[in-house]
């Protein structure tokens, strides 16, 4: 029997939890209301926030100004991420924003660590708010903290302040009207983008605000912003997308589900968000009080120039693999095992983005999601070799399956959101496998994970470094050339036809979600394999497979070697890898390097690393078309020795 | 014998009427044109009968089927096709690619994973033809959006056409082109109409085309139709050249 006081003070304790979801989700909506950007760095700025406001403290021993300084000088970090990003590339994709926002988020998350250190710190209460109040009534006798009905009050202050912005200013007026018509807003005579730039610090600032007054009842740390952007992810999702009110009520029903949830449910601890989301979108997929209308425009992907696969059968791809096919003759003479064993790391990452470029580069839905993918795949792999068959081909082909019915269900579930929709979902399904992961512990074994026989078939030893190389070699070389048939086969012309106009294609009368549904499914088979040989890479599995981080990775190394080409990705995954390797022992910082290249990339090369030889030839061009005549047949040819020499670098 | 038609049609926003009370029925065979000024709900018209928005009431029957809230892919598989006012095709694509997607919509290996898409020698044979009816038959392995405006707006029918609608709704085909442009994508139209045997169902402003090609003619303004018959009987319709035309005829 739960007791009135106890419920009430859950209740209470919801409020304080959606209060603060509100706060973050009422920047993203803002922000994105007026850019149509979904802002990944969000829960970055937000600790940030926190962190600047512990030293605010620090300095001048005051909680009110650190909540009234530390905003601010978020915001100003907004406006100049803004300003030298962002603002340069409003015409492009939203993808290519969020990508942009998550690089952000490395660099912001890696530069506090850098600052603050790693550790969590304390952040005290101010005098005044500390202590508790008490009730005593009939029934009900309880003691709360004062800084959380502080919060409470807080949280609704400001959620009106903003209301109020925006519904009486003329700023408000202003960035109402540019969200709806920024052209017609230019005409009158305003420069819009200026306006751009000030809601995007007014959106950090709020996230700022919200970080200052979580840290004196959460612990501040790095990473303090990972789960809460994923909550407010799911608000969105949950109020509907655009709609500051359906964030509100979204916001307070989260928080009050997620502590109601917990002591009604106890079982479903950690959970009851996710499901409160997944029925949300099979019920009303637009959001509780939302109208689905992100722009026409604004979802479809389109690249300058059409850059084909190398065929497995072409010289260049045969070369490749001759050379690849070699490398472990070197053992002992040139390099050593290690190498191989890298190699082979990095082909199961190829895999994993290969699997990514499938449904972003393809087909225009990008996935921040796979580690679900990744570390279902491995889960599965190393519970069947455990449990029921030393037989690896088994395991393998298990985790395949598994992951593409995952896949296809979250598709099923998400796959009418398309575009900004679809990248937060992925992201929330990818770290509700995590939750299950860390808490199923009979059977995941928790944090700890689990450790694999040597994964072995017929008596083959497979964990031998040299044999494990030639598997996964084999296993990449095929599902590769699979990837460039099926992308080239009356599906895959339809899933390209789906990322250039989606409306177009299901006007010619094509069910355009059962595509996307198949190529998802696909994507996500692909991806339970690459997870299903990691495990083999490493015999060993923990939730670490699950985590956020593996999705980024894996959309940071599709993007490096440059999407919607299926072997740049691959070559990417080398680069990243190559990065991570070679840089993790001697840079602390170098997830910092990594955002930073992100953003570089996505600035000034979108197309990655597949589209440098072009570019070059380009700038060259003028000088070798005088030479040779005809252009167009060398940058081709040249084209292709240049990969063929990146994939020697392999 | 009657393909489409439509019964107290009607979509509103609100408390504004986009589409009021229409009763449209087309035959099979004709070239039927819906004129009226800006706002009069034509776009809207064409959104409710492709399924692409559904409608606040009435239905629509198409080729002895109520459609009436199907999705538009469904609608699109019965034998109905469109083009779009704003050009929509597939831009990273080739032209013979375009069509060939178009084309492939029928054929059993539609979604086929293995196959190779241009080794399906029906399909290609068929998208071929298309190019040379509109004409980019030279040009097949370029990609559509290289192609200047005018022919872009060619594959656009084309398109529309590859799927062998038995009905095609064209949302102002000639929209931004030229004179001569305009003449020939026309007389492309009822080449096609003629040879492949469709019915047509056509927006378009410029009324000198309208008088010229439609057998007959509709006419919408704010949302309900005011004036139905053929061209002739248009041109004389004192209710319309008042309303509509403003003189221009007169």
């Amino acid at each position: 029997m739960i007791s009135p006081s106890l419920f009430v003070t859950e209740l209470l304790n919801g409020l304080t939890l959606g209060v603060l979801y509100l706060l973050i989700a009422a920047g993203l909506s803002v922000i994105f209301g007026m850019t149509d950007i979904i802002n990944f760095a969000h829960g970055a700025l937000y600790m940030l926030g926190a962190y600047l406001g512990l030293s605010v403290i620090g300095v001048t021993g005051s909680f009110w100004l650190a909540l009234l300084i530390a905003p601010i000088l978020v915001g100003v970090v907004g406006a100049v991420m803004e300003r030298l990003t962002l603002h340069h590339i409003y015409d492009r994709d939203p993808l290519y924003h969020i990508i942009l926002t998550f690089g952000a988020m490395l660099m912001i998350t890696e530069g506090v660590k850098y600052v603050w250190g790693p550790q969590p710190q304390q952040f005290s209460t101010p005098a005044i708010l500390a202590g508790t109040a008490t009730m005593e009534m009939s029934m009900l006798s309880i003691s709360y903290p004062i800084y959380k009905l502080f919060l409470i009050a807080a949280g609704v202050g400001v959620a009106l302040l903003v209301w109020g912005l925006f519904k009486f200013t003329d700023f408000g007026l202003i960035v109402r009207a540019g969200a709806q018509n920024p052209g017609t807003v230019r005409l009158l005579g305003i420069d819009v983008s200026n306006y751009f730039t000030l809601v995007f610090a007014l959106g950090a600032a709020l996230a700022g605000a919200a970080g200052v007054l979580a840290a004196p009842f959460l612990s501040v740390s790095p990473s303090m912003g990972d789960s809460i952007l994923i909550v407010a992810f799911i608000t969105v999702v949950v109020g509907g997308l655009g709609s500051f009110r359906g964030s509100v009520v979204a916001a307070i029903l989260i928080g009050l589900v997620e502590s109601l949830g917990n002591l009604l449910v106890p079982e479903l601890t950690g959970f009851s968000v996710y499901l409160l989301m997944i029925a949300v979108l099979l019920v009303r997929p637009q959001g509780l009080l939302g109208e689905y209308k992100v722009r026409q425009a604004s979802t479809k992907v389109s690249f300058d120039e059409v850059i084909p696969p190398v065929r497995v059968t072409s010289k260049t791809g045969l070369a490749a693999i001759a050379v690849l096919m070699l490398v472990p003759l070197g053992i002992g003479i040139v390099w050593s095992s290690y190498y191989v064993g890298l190699l082979s790391l990095i082909f199961v990452w190829a895999l994993l983005a290969l699997s990514l470029d499938i449904v972003m580069g393809y087909m225009g839905l990008l996935s921040f999601g796979h580690a679900a993918f990744w570390g279902v795949g491995a889960y599965v792999t190393v519970l069947t070799t455990v449990h029921y068959t030393d037989l690896f081909p088994v395991a393998l082909l298990l985790a395949a399956v598994t992951c593409g019915v995952i896949a296809w269900g979250i598709g099923a579930l998400s796959i009418r959101l398309t575009g900004v929709y679809f990248a937060m979902i992925t992201l929330a399904f990818a770290e509700l496998f995590h939750q299950i992961g860390v808490t199923w512990s009979e059977v995941t074994g928790g944090a700890n994970g689990l450790i694999m026989p040597i994964p072995q078939m017929f008596g083959i030893n497979l964990g031998d470094t040299v044999v494990f190389y030639y598997l996964t070699l084999a296993i990449l070389v095929g599902t590769y050339a699979l990837s460039v048939r099926i992308l080239d086969s009356p599906f895959g012309r339809v899933v390209k036809a789906i990322r250039e106009s989606e409306r177009r294609t299901a006007s010619l009368g094509y069910d355009t979600n059962k595509f996307k549904r198949r190529a998802f499914a696909l994507s996500g088979t692909i991806g339970g394999i690459a997870g299903s040989l990691f495990a083999g890479y490493q015999w060993f599995v923990s939730p670490e497979t699950l985590h956020w981080v593996v999705s980024g990775d894996a959309v940071i190394a599709m993007m490096l070697g440059g999407m919607g080409t299926l072997f740049g990705p691959m070559i990417g995954a080398a680069v990243f890898i190559g990065i991570s390797e070679g840089l993790s022992a001697y840079i602390p910082g170098w997830r910092f390097l990594l955002g930073l290249f992100l953003v570089l990339i996505v600035m000034f090369a979108p197309r990655g690393i597949a589209s440098l030889p072009r570019v070059i030839s380009k700038s060259t061009g003028d000088a070798r078309s005088r030479l040779f005549g005809d252009s167009d047949e060398i940058d081709i040819a040249d084209y292709e020795q240049t990969a063929a020499k990146e994939g020697e670098n392999e | 014998m009657t393909i489409l038609e439509t019964e107290n049609l009607t979509k509103k926003y609100g408390n504004l009427v986009a589409v009021d009370d229409v009763e449209l029925s087309v035959s099979a065979g004709e070239i039927r044109s819906i004129i009226g000024p800006n706002g009069a709900g034509k776009s809207t018209l064409f959104d409710l009968i492709t399924g692409m928005q559904p409608p606040t009431d009435g239905r629509i029957r198409f080729d002895g089927t109520d459609i009436t809230g199907m999705a538009s892919h469904k609608i699109a598989q019965r034998g109905m096709s469109r083009s779009f006012q704003i050009t929509d095709v597939f831009g990273g694509l080739t032209a013979l690619e375009n069509v060939q997607v178009a084309a492939q919509v029928d054929d059993s290996r539609r979604s086929s994973m293995l196959r190779d898409a241009d080794g399906l020698s029906e399909v290609h044979g068929k998208a071929m033809d298309v190019l040379a009816d509109i004409g980019l038959d030279d040009r097949p392995h370029q990609r559509a959006s290289d192609f200047a405006y005018g022919d872009r707006r060619k594959l656009e029918i084309g398109l529309a056409v590859a799927n062998d609608p038995k009905l095609l709704l064209l949302d102002e085909p000639t929209a931004g082109m030229g004179s001569e442009d305009t003449n020939s994508t026309m007389q492309m139209v009822q080449r096609l109409a003629a040879d492949r045997d469709f019915t047509v169902l056509l927006i378009e402003h410029d009324l000198e085309i309208v008088m010229n090609v439609s057998d007959r003619i509709t006419v919408l303004q704010d949302g309900g139709v005011i004036a139905e018959g053929p061209p002739e009987a248009i041109q004389d319709d004192e209710t319309v050249q008042e309303a509509y035309l403003g003189g221009v005829f007169s």
